[in-house]
């Protein structure tokens, strides 16, 4: 092998996975053919099919049965165009202009069983009132109303009943200008409407509103599908097929093993984007003509240059699909235990399709620094034609940052003897081993997507207690089940339920630091609130569904103060920090809790400050050896937000918040103290 | 060239059983031109051996050296001095026996000239030149374990190691097998196979390692082990072994 070794073995990794990979006409023939199909499905032939009912239902009589007192009414539409006046199946030929009166229910079947498209029914005197408004007798004595019945199942029928509206409308213009004439009234013509239509330059980048809202989720959703097969396939199926074993013990180090495998996976899927983007792009000049008339936007429209930051746009999108998805096949003992966990995640990768779909949501420094998700609304507003190239630019680096997160973290996949070979240590070595990443990955996802999913359903349900309850079975229960009945590790050591090294006074100290958490955390809010947009009609929102305002305090200090300052702990100083503890230095480690514990919170504007305060909690659970100095600050802290809450409704003098300040840095003062070595 | 493993023990945990030795403190010595066989019963520990030996596993403990490199400390050049072959190894289905050969090769550091020559010189000597370009999927039993041979040596390892090589094949493709050993053994190689079948232990080997429980009970050759327990067969000398050791772990 010539020039770099490394690069060298990883691209031969890379070109058998893929010869390997592109061979399996089996499961790629149908994911290429749906990524190429799906533009043309969706742009061409869905639309063509509407367009083509609607250009039928055009062509054709018009089937209208005419029910109630039609007499007038019959007069009125028999000379119309396009119309052809049938009687009800149950009526005799010949019979319409005659009074007869039917129930709603029997009409309703009729057009069920399709034997009329539409019917008109008019109120009892209506012919009476028709002729005496055009002898110009004032007053009619029944108010004209006539009922159009077709039904909204049967798209034929649905065209009908808008045709007939027309029909029926120009039949009362003409019907309104012979009065004029028989009244003698003389009325000016109204003047030309000018009407122009302002739209404002695109520069030719405009993607239609159709594509806008529907091709960035549907591109997502078929590079995950073109990721998912090929990392069951090569590594999951290795495992399986036993060629895992002979590869193993070639001189490759088996982090290029891994590489060569992730690129594979990454062609894969981003082959289907591209495939899919084709076929887009490609369909578009084949649109029927049609569509312009169509009152909704169907019409696709997607330039070069639109296509192509699509397609740059989800490269890196598709290196981060194609290591979760690998790291997640690592997981898997089977092939079909892998299928399994796909299955489930094909319904996450369905979620931005709600975002592409509401239209309404654009690049915004918050939505810019989430990875993932700000890629895909970057993609929508490139094809809105809206540009923030500072935000764009900061999208595509978070973007790129994650990408290389995930694959650092994911790279030593194939090196873990018990992903790969099952082979396991017993729970109690691999806490003193600090091997409990897997565990870590599963909790930390189970707490997220809980906190995601049912806390806000909890606390929408029962308002405050929903708070209580998501302490309790959000944020402790996964915790001590993972510990206490799936790894069956001592409650005591892990959770850090130990007596401080400083003590009671450590507890004191820790608790008095409130004051200056507290001002940093108002400090920070304020710092951002300069840069980030107002979150407070959301703080408004969220006191609003809980009813903060009308609970005594004791509740809200215990709910809001007291059950976060035990749950959170235990689960953050507690758990999450004894899992990590052995794997990372202590700066890292400080570093890693305070930032889980801010991204725990799910708000970009207090990810900051909760981070911050995460980090001292650390520092006090690593200085004091237990969680008790951490719980006394956590929940002081909180108290200090309720009590101030509570009583004092305006902004706070400056001294106070000095006096708080120099108070938290004396209880800083205390604690450390307290705990210094002797 | 000679392999030697010293103190090697893997251990292993699943929640029904807690924590346990797939071996434990294993040590023999493996000389050129020499096949050391491991016999035992299934589940004794023998794959395990194997496994950590071939640098599959990791040791808990203790460790092993191919020609005096140690295989923990220096993985990835005792790599390109050993193959290995089990009955459970797979083939790449849709590739063609040609394509996994340089393949591996490649993977080995061949240079490419050297590689094509040693490909032709395998398919011929294993006799599957009309298979060479058909898909693993298509191929026989038979062509698959000359394929999984193949690939296993493509690399001309000085260390062979066969963990149950003959186990699920038809009477010639066994022969085949055991004729592959010998041939290797003839060009001065190192093996180290693990069998549970008496004829097998007694037909290939130089010297035996009887292991049972995840220990190795009794190493040297068939007389010296007959000497040893006072049997005079093979079957009763491995009988006595483990049912001795079976008897002093009860106790």
């Amino acid at each position: 092998m010539s020039g770099n070794p490394i690069l060298s073995q990883i691209l031969l990794v890379t070109g058998k996975e893929l010869m390997d990979m592109l061979r399996d006409y089996k499961a790629l023939v149908p994911g290429v053919l749906l990524g190429l199909l799906l533009g043309p499905l969706l742009t061409c032939f869905a639309p063509q099919m509407v367009v083509g009912q609607v250009q039928k239902a055009a062509q054709e009589n018009l089937h209208v049965a005419l029910v109630g007192d039609g007499g007038q009414l019959y007069k009125m539409l028999r000379s119309s165009p396009g119309l052809k006046i049938v009687p009800l199946s149950f009526e005799a030929a010949g019979s319409s202009g005659a009074i007869n009166d039917y129930s709603e229910e029997q009409l309703l079947k009729e057009l069920e069983q399709e034997k009329v498209q539409v019917i008109v029914q008019a109120p009892t005197g209506f012919s009476a009132s028709i002729d005496g408004f055009a002898a110009g007798v004032p007053g009619p004595a029944v108010k004209p109303e006539l009922k159009i019945l077709y039904t909204g199942r049967n798209p034929e029928s649905s065209y009908a009943g808008i045709r007939m509206l027309s029909v029926l409308n120009s039949s009362k213009e003409k019907f309104m200008d012979a009065r004029i004439k028989v009244a003698g009234i003389k009325v000016e013509e109204a003047p030309v409407l000018d009407m122009k239509v302002v739209s404002p330059p695109t520069d030719g980048l405009f993607a239609s509103p159709f594509l806008a809202r529907v091709l960035s989720s549907i591109l997502v959703f078929v590079a995950f599908i073109g990721a998912i097969y090929p990392a069951i396939d090569l590594l999951t199926g290795e495992r399986e097929r036993g060629t895992l074993e002979p590869l193993v013990i070639t001189p490759v180090s088996r982090r290029c093993l891994f590489a060569g495998k992730l690129i594979s996976v990454t062609c894969i899927s981003y082959m289907f984007v591209i495939a899919n983007l084709i076929g887009f792009y490609v369909s578009q000049f084949f649109q029927p003509p049609l569509l312009d008339i169509l009152p909704f936007p169907l019409a696709a429209k997607l330039p070069l240059l639109c296509a192509v930051w699509a397609a740059l746009l989800m490269l890196p999108l598709c290196l981060s699909l194609a290591v979760s998805m690998l790291a997640l096949a690592g997981m898997a003992r089977t092939v079909q235990q892998a299928q399994g966990y796909f299955t489930s995640l094909m319904f996450v990768a369905m979620l931005p399709m709600g975002l592409g779909l509401s239209g309404d949501v654009h690049l915004n420094l918050p939505l810019s620094l989430v990875p993932f998700l700000g890629s895909l609304v970057t993609i929508n507003d490139i094809l809105e034609a809206r540009y923030n190239p500072a935000l764009m630019a900061l999208s595509v680096v978070v973007s790129l940052l994650f990408t290389v997160l995930l694959v650092l973290v994911a790279a030593p996949t194939m090196e873990r003897e018990d992903l790969m070979f099952g082979v396991e240590e017993a729970p109690a070595r691999r806490y003193e081993a600090g091997k409990f990443g897997r565990e870590l990955f599963l909790l930390c996802s189970a707490v997220f997507l809980l906190m995601f999913y049912l806390s806000q359903s909890l606390v929408v349900m029962h308002h405050i207690w929903g708070l209580l309850l998501t302490q309790i079975l959000v944020v402790f229960a996964p915790a001590f089940m993972l510990v206490y009945f799936w790894l069956k590790l001592p409650v005591r050591t892990v959770f850090g339920l130990e007596k401080p090294s400083g003590g009671v006074v450590s507890c004191l100290g820790a608790a008095l630091t409130a004051p200056l958490t507290f001002v940093a955390a108002l400090a920070i809010a304020h710092l951002q609130s300069q840069f980030l947009p107002s979150s407070k009609a959301l703080e408004k929102m969220m006191e609003q569904i809980l009813g903060l305002g009308h609970e005594p305090l004791w509740l809200l200090l215990l709910i809001v103060a007291l059950s976060p300052g035990i749950c959170e702990e235990l689960l953050f100083r507690g758990l999450i920090f004894s899992l990590l503890r052995k794997r990372l230095r202590q700066g890292q480690l400080i570093l890693a809790v305070g930032a889980l514990f801010g991204l725990f919170h799910m708000s970009v504007m207090r990810f900051l400050p909760t981070a911050i305060l995460g980090m001292l909690l650390t520092f006090i659970r690593l200085r004091s050896r237990s969680i008790y100095p951490c719980m006394c600050l956590h929940a002081a802290h909180n108290g200090m937000a309720v009590l101030l809450a509570s009583y004092v409704k305006s902004d706070l003098p400056a001294h106070y918040l000095v006096i708080a300040g120099l108070t938290g840095l004396c209880g800083l003062s205390l604690f450390l103290w307290s705990t210094r070595k002797t | 060239m000679s392999l030697l493993v010293n103190g090697v023990s893997k251990r292993f945990y699943d929640k029904a059983r807690g924590e346990f030795y797939g071996c434990r403190e294993i040590s023999f010595e493996v000389k050129p031109g020499e096949v050391y066989g491991l016999l035992g019963p299934n589940g004794a520990g023998k794959t395990t051996t194997l496994r950590v030996v071939s640098t599959i596993y990791s040791p808990t403990a203790g460790g092993a050296s191919i020609n005096g490199v140690d295989i923990v400390r220096d993985p990835q050049t005792a790599r390109k001095m050993l193959g290995f072959l089990s009955s459970t190894s797979g083939l790449y289905e849709r590739l063609t026996a040609r394509e996994i050969l340089t393949y591996f090769g490649r993977l080995c550091d061949m240079p490419q000239d050297v590689l094509n020559k040693r490909i032709e010189s395998l398919i011929d000597a294993l006799e599957f030149r009309s298979y060479a370009d058909t898909r693993v999927a298509k191929l026989s039993q038979g062509t698959r374990q000359k394929v999984s041979i193949a690939r296993s040596i493509i690399h001309d390892p000085l260390l062979m190691i066969l963990d149950e090589p003959s186990t699920g094949l038809d009477v010639l493709a066994a022969y085949a097998m055991h004729e592959f050993v010998r041939q290797e053994r003839a060009d001065g190689k190192c093996i180290l196979l693990s069998t549970h079948t008496m004829s097998e232990a007694e037909k290939l080997c130089d010297r035996l390692g009887i292991i049972s429980e995840g220990r190795l009970l009794a190493s040297g050759t068939i007389e010296e082990l007959k000497e040893l327990t006072g049997k005079s067969n093979l079957e009763e000398v491995f009988v006595h072994l483990v049912r001795n050791a079976a008897q002093a772990a009860a106790l």
